[in-house]
């Protein structure tokens, strides 16, 4: 290999004919994209094309690895590229645990999977011995007896990725789950699974990932950690975890609250961290590689649900199931919790919809919605309603296993409180009170997601914008911060990197752990051009799915309806707002009034040392 | 003797251990390919891990039938001699704690050796979960 850090190799799998090849992993790319995103956006044009259904033969799912997954570098992760079928578009899911890794200890930078399976299977992977396996026994199973089969069967050094009975479902937003308990969460990937009958894949290898320069990659590492170290937010989240944003996303009013109608909730205390571990922590879990251990895990100790294992039940999921369902009692939104993560369903989209129909209920006479329990705050009926939903089991729940934005098409008046952004849910972070929040919510390359920009921090929290703080509800600035951010952020997705990790790891750590690892001799202005070079790609398969200026706007919650509470009580963001933001954000980015790119000469900068 | 013990209160199941282990002693990262072994959630949400005991009156020494493997109460481990192996997995199969694996790289013997002394596993632990005990 010329390149280091890598294995080398493509696996390219067809379900259709159950065969495979092995393709060479072309140093282009490699020098072009170096892994992770860059890799995906340059895959997802070459397998997909605009007329590919997205839960048809003819998709792609892809798993991909950076340079530095499999190796000490601190916290780096692996992620799905595909095309949705909950928004139609782009779609690049992370996750952490171990998966991945086994992904490049099997020989492989990126695992390719086409075609369609004619019954159900699943596949192992143990090097270069590929094999498909019938799935009897695994149909409609839940994830953790899905793994714990597969792991019995064949070994328990394999790392499983599988589908539970949603993805099997087809639910829009069905998930992908990389053991242990890390989901490739958003935009129903475990759907696109679901739709080619492939049940899960397993995978192990004895392959070596191995560095180029020994010495001062360990230099490197070292570095990385003594500034994880340092960080006070990577103490908060290894002594909190990420429910450490409750009582922020309280303060600030941004916690979604009955459908986002309010940014406030008033029994926000209960989904604060210290409820939360005296129910059920019992020890911190790290993904590979991570000093951060940001995950607490355990048994719930007493109650209904005595005996249920759960994972942090993190901000995303408190916010969603939590505050946005009126939900407070932490055994609760945990059980509710568990049981999308066992159906394997996306909690945020989970949330999302629930929130939407229990509205709808309020507004409509529909016989399906016509149940006087479906009401913020039963969690009961929700706890019902989520496996209705996984199982497609009765009128309610299959309209709404479509998401909100196809389920809003069922019930009249519905447009002004369905809240999504592209087909996708939006996060806990709603953002009226934060202009360029929704202005990263509205550019997000796959929809609603807070995960391509945060510039809250800048906005409500205390980060500094060139030296200066910004004003939290003025649209000034705003565009710079989002373009810069969106672009650092999908540069460090090429390696691929933990969001959490970022706030402690500099930009200049970075590079040297990929320099070091790859032996690549990159400059230190790298990132803003890698990530704009990716933003440019992943907007056109957007522009080639239909999906342009229109579609970068905020759902009408956030721009008709005044913020009713909280410090930013009466802000919304104004269409004028959006125009004002999206005409700067375009014109930073090279891109025309419609959003559209202009041709760009990258250099490519990837050079030997 | 020294040997590496584990509080699982405190493993986070990171593998740095692991991924430490490969590295200083084949020059790669992978934790399958380490002297050291992490069973994930072996006792219900924690972690059991594995170490070479260095054991007083060790039998992969007893068994190896060219010296290759010797107890050497001064570094306070034994020492494997990997020019002298011959690969015949006599110590593999006699270990009773499953802590001794024939490489497929070099096709040689494969033991805890504490890094010559160094014992990165411990130095790395992000959460000081492992530590060397000295009888």
């Amino acid at each position: 290999m010329k390149w280091k850090s890598y294995m080398g190799k493509i696996l390219i799998i067809d379900l259709t004919t159950k065969s495979y090849e092995i393709e060479e992993t072309p140093n282009e790319l490699i020098e072009n994209y170096i892994g992770g995103k860059g890799f995906g956006v340059k895959l997802y044009q070459k397998y997909i094309n605009k007329d590919t259904e997205p839960l048809g033969p003819e998709n792609t799912i892809m798993f991909l690895t950076g340079p530095l997954t499999g190796t000490i570098g601190p916290a780096f992760r692996s992620c799905i590229v595909t095309r949705s079928p909950l928004t139609g578009t782009w779609l690049d899911s992370y996750f952490g645990g171990h998966f991945g890794q086994e992904i490049k200890y099997a020989g492989y930078d990126v695992v390719i999977i086409k075609g369609k399976s004619d019954n159900s299977i699943y596949i192992t992977i143990e090097n270069d011995n590929i094999e498909f396996h019938e799935t009897n026994e695994l149909k409609q199973k839940m994830i953790s007896e899905t793994t714990k089969i597969i792991k019995e069967k064949h070994g328990k050094d394999f790392r499983v990725a599988c589908i539970g009975p949603a993805g099997e479902n087809l639910v829009k937003y069905a998930l992908v789950t990389c053991e242990p308990m890390r989901q490739a969460g958003r935009g129903g990937a475990g759907a696109v699974m679901g739709s080619k009958n492939l049940k899960a894949l397993a995978i192990k290898g004895n392959n070596l990932v191995n560095v180029a320069d020994n010495e001062e990659f360990l230099k490197a590492v070292n570095k990385a950690y003594e500034e994880l170290r340092k960080s006070p937010s990577i103490e908060t989240l290894n002594e909190l975890g990420t429910p450490s944003s409750i009582p922020f996303a309280q303060n600030a009013g941004m916690l979604p609250t009955e459908n986002y109608k309010y940014g406030q909730f008033d029994k926000s205390d209960q989904l604060e961290s210290q409820p939360q571990s005296n129910a059920f922590w019992q020890r911190d879990i790290a993904c590979s590689g991570c000093p951060i251990a940001c995950g607490k895990i355990g048994e719930i100790y007493k109650g209904k649900f005595k005996g249920t294992i759960s994972d942090t039940i993190e901000y995303e999921t408190l916010g969603l199931i939590g505050s946005n369902l009126g939900i407070s009692d932490i055994n609760y939104v945990t059980k509710i919790a568990n049981l999308c993560d066992e159906l394997g369903i996306d909690t945020i989209s989970t949330g999302g919809s629930i929130g939407f129909a229990i509205e709808a209920s309020k507004n409509t006479n529909l016989s399906f919605l016509n149940n006087s329990d479906l009401k913020f705050g039963n969690a009961d009926t929700i706890l019902d309603l989520v496996e209705n939903i996984a199982f497609r089991k009765d009128e309610l729940g299959n309209i709404l296993a479509e998401g909100v934005k196809r389920a809003s098409a069922h019930i009249p008046e519905s447009k002004e409180y369905s809240v999504h952004i592209k087909g996708l849910e939006t996060p806990a972070w709603p953002p009226r009170g934060a202009p360029g929040m929704g202005l990263a919510l509205m550019t997000a390359d796959r929809g609603g997601c807070h995960q391509r920009a945060f510039p809250v921090s800048y906005e409500a929290g205390s980060e500094k914008w060139h030296g200066e703080n910004l004003e939290r509800l003025s649209i000034d600035k705003k565009a710079e911060v989002v373009v810069y951010l969106q672009n650092k952020l999908a540069a460090l997705d090429t390696l691929i990197k933990c969001d959490f990790a970022t706030s402690g790891i500099s930009e200049e750590t970075y590079l040297l752990l990929l320099n070091t690892a790859t032996g690549m001799d990159l400059p230190d202005n790298y990132w803003q051009e890698l990530g704009a070079k990716i933003w440019d790609e992943t907007r056109r398969i957007n522009l080639k799915h239909g999906f342009d200026r229109k579609d970068d706007y905020l759902p009408s919650r956030f721009v008709k309806e005044p913020l009713p509470d909280g410090p930013a009580k009466g802000h919304r963001i104004t269409q004028s707002d959006m125009d004002n933001m999206l005409d700067e954000y375009y014109n930073l980015r090279d891109w025309n009034k419609k959003g559209v790119p202009s041709e760009k000469n990258y250099v490519k900068s990837s050079s030997n040392k | 003797m020294k040997k590496i013990v584990v509080n699982p209160d405190l493993c986070t199941g990171c593998e740095t251990c692991a991924l430490i282990c490969s590295y200083y002693n084949l020059g790669g990262f992978n934790p399958h390919r380490a002297c050291l072994t992490i069973e994930h959630f072996k006792k219900g949400v924690f972690n059991s891990l594995s170490f070479c005991q260095q054991c007083e009156d060790a039998v992969c020494s007893k068994v190896c039938p060219t010296n290759a493997l010797e107890i050497d109460r001064e570094k306070g481990y034994i020492t494997l001699d990997k020019d002298k192996c011959i690969a015949c997995g006599n110590c593999v199969e006699q270990c009773p704690f499953d802590m001794i694996t024939i490489d497929p790289d070099t096709n040689k013997a494969f033991k805890c050796q504490l890094c010559d002394g160094e014992a990165y596993c411990v130095r790395y632990c992000p959460h000081n979960a492992l530590g060397v005990y000295k009888k």
